[in-house]
């Protein structure tokens, strides 16, 4: 769905030039959701600013569908959630939304319905007619969210939708990303946070310092690696509990929790998970 | 022109809300209501003085109102990043340049038209004539009209300069269009050596000359108006904003956002 070949972009800031993006290639396939992970300054979002046309690059293709990224109809199969929400803070949520309604060509009934549908999408059709600089910083990623949904796009590119949220946010934010995922959407999503990785992504990326220095499936890499797991269990008498247990012991440790009655919290992977492979790759290539 | 006419509905939307430029706004009446309330006093013509007073007032303001909302408009939006938003959808970035603009000139000439009533209406009721004086109109009209080239410079300068700097070149320029005869005299003195020359030229040729929409004194005297050359004159400044306008739009076509 998106092709991504040899990609490279320099940035002048006065004399100097950062080299951001060194020759980064990758594929998101149909329907999935995709993982752009990387430190601060990987050059993640600028990936996506090229994606999406609003910066130039010096070498590279990028392919949307069968189109170039820089043909209109590209523009309007693809929906876009910048890097900290940005809408018009002067206008309220409705307002915002009949915008840039407005500027996808949509008539004026449509748009209208559109607006009202997707304020009740993302949890705002109270607040919808308040004015954005009133809202708090997850209801700013909201209807930043809805404004990218406007179009209903076959792609869906996130940048970094989890940050600054509370734990309810985020959670409202991996459910939302899991309901456009059953609606057939393909996402691409940049993040830095491994768990929002493991909590909705199928294959991810890791970039660093402008390159990609992996690319594989979470569920596959998990597999390999993870040499055990951590159960969180929820006991009647002593509160809370972690274990830790390999996987072929996993079904063992449930029958006894059930045989006891304690209520299963979390099941994550430990150490050998997405967090420590990071952690290896990048410091192998630092050296 | 759906992209135009939305961001044109946005500025007039933003002139509204924005606790700045109601700020502006309010400080233009309150001006424009002290420089009538000096034209009353006891010094005999009152009518003109209210006018003269009332008029650079709405001058003043006017221009410092285009070239701030010009300037502020365009650098918010890229500072607040609400363009990669804007530019993720099928807008052309000139789109985006040409509805401010608008929006921003309908701003400035609504602000001009409701100043240039009251001035007209509190002169004809403190004055003496009697007379409702529709033509000095002209005069709101010469007030926004040049705050609307001054804007277009300070849209240019904002393409590429910072915010602060943009309004001072932009004050600059309005500074330098209605004195540009001083760069013919500086043409003709001899005190300065021939490069400087050269970019006087420059000046004195290419900048659009304010003087030339001449029209205060026979508005305010009651004398005879050239309409003909207050005609030409808006010809020769719609120019000027049309070339200015094309500039920012090749300036802001390739600046990283
Ligand atoms: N407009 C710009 N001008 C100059 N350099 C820039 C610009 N934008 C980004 N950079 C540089 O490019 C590199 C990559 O930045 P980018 O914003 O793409 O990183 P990121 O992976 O999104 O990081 P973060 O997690 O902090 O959002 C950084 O070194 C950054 O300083
Ligand atoms: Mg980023």
């Amino acid at each position: 769905m998106i092709t991504i070949t040899g990609v490279r972009k320099k940035y002048r800031s006065g004399r100097k030039k950062i080299e951001a993006l060194k020759g980064v290639s990758l594929t998101v396939k149909k329907g999935e959701v995709f993982g752009l992970v990387g430190p601060n300054g990987a050059g993640k979002t600028t990936l996506i600013k090229c994606l999406l046309g609003l910066t130039e690059f010096e070498k590279g293709k990028i392919q949307i569908g069968e189109l170039d990224h820089k043909e209109t109809r590209a523009k309007t199969i693809t929906g876009y959630l910048p890097e900290e929400a940005r809408v018009y803070t002067n206008l309220t949520g409705r307002e915002n939304l009949l915008l840039f309604a407005s500027l996808l060509k949509m008539d004026a009934n449509k748009s209208r319905k559109r607006t009202a549908e997707l304020l009740e999408f993302v949890g705002l059709k109270e607040a919808g007619d308040s004015l954005v600089r009133t809202y708090s910083k997850g209801m700013m990623q909201r209807i930043s969210l809805a404004q990218a949904l406007l179009n209903d796009p076959e792609i869906v590119i996130l940048d970094e939708p989890m940050s600054g949220l509370d734990p309810l946010g985020r959670i409202m934010m991996i459910d939302l990303i899991k309901k456009m995922k059953q609606e057939g959407k393909t996402i691409l999503m940049s993040t830095h946070i491994i768990p929002d990785v493991e909590a909705v992504c199928d294959r991810f990326a890791l970039i660093h310092k402008g390159k990609v220095i992996f690319e594989g499936g979470v569920a596959e890499v998990i597999k390999r690696h993870a040499e055990h797991y951590v159960v969180k269990f929820l006991k009647e008498d002593s509160g809370l509990e972690e274990v830790n247990v390999k996987a072929e012991e996993m079904w063992e440790l449930f029958e006894e929790g059930r045989a006891e009655g304690w209520k299963v919290i979390s099941v994550l992977p430990g150490r050998g998970g997405l967090q420590e492979l990071f952690k290896n790759i990048i410091e192998e290539h630092e050296q | 022109m759906n992209a135009v006419l939305a961001f044109i509905k946005l500025s007039l939307l933003e002139a509204r809300r924005d606790r700045l430029y109601l700020g502006l706004v309010a400080f233009a009446f309150l001006f424009v209501a002290l420089a009538l309330l000096l034209g009353m006093s006891p010094w005999g013509h009152i009518e003109e003085v209210m006018l003269h007073l009332g008029f650079a007032g709405v001058s003043v303001f006017t221009l410092i109102y285009a070239v701030f909302m010009n300037v502020n408009n365009l650098h918010r939006d890229l500072q607040s990043r609400v363009l990669y938003t804007v530019f993720s959808r099928p807008v052309q970035r000139w789109h985006y340049l040409l509805g401010r603009f608008i929006g921003t000139a309908l701003n400035v000439i609504i602000l001009a038209l409701v100043l240039s009533f009251i001035i007209i209406l509190s002169t004809w009721y403190f004055g003496y004539s009697g007379n409702i004086r529709w033509e000095a109109l002209a005069l709101g009209y010469r007030a926004a009209i040049q705050a609307l080239v001054s804007g277009a410079f300070a849209l240019v300068f904002a393409t590429f300069m910072s915010t602060g700097i943009s309004i001072i070149l932009a004050f600059m320029m309005h500074f330098i269009c209605a004195n540009v005869s001083i760069f013919n005299l500086l043409i003709k003195s001899s005190k300065y050596p021939g490069w400087t020359k050269v970019l006087f030229k420059i000046i004195y040729y290419v900048v659009p000359d304010f003087r030339y929409m001449n029209i205060i004194d026979p508005v305010i005297h009651q004398r005879v108006i050239n309409w003909e050359l207050l005609g030409t004159s808006s010809i020769v400044y719609i120019c000027y904003i049309i070339v200015l306008l094309i500039m920012a739009f090749a300036v802001f076509q390739t600046r990283e956002l």
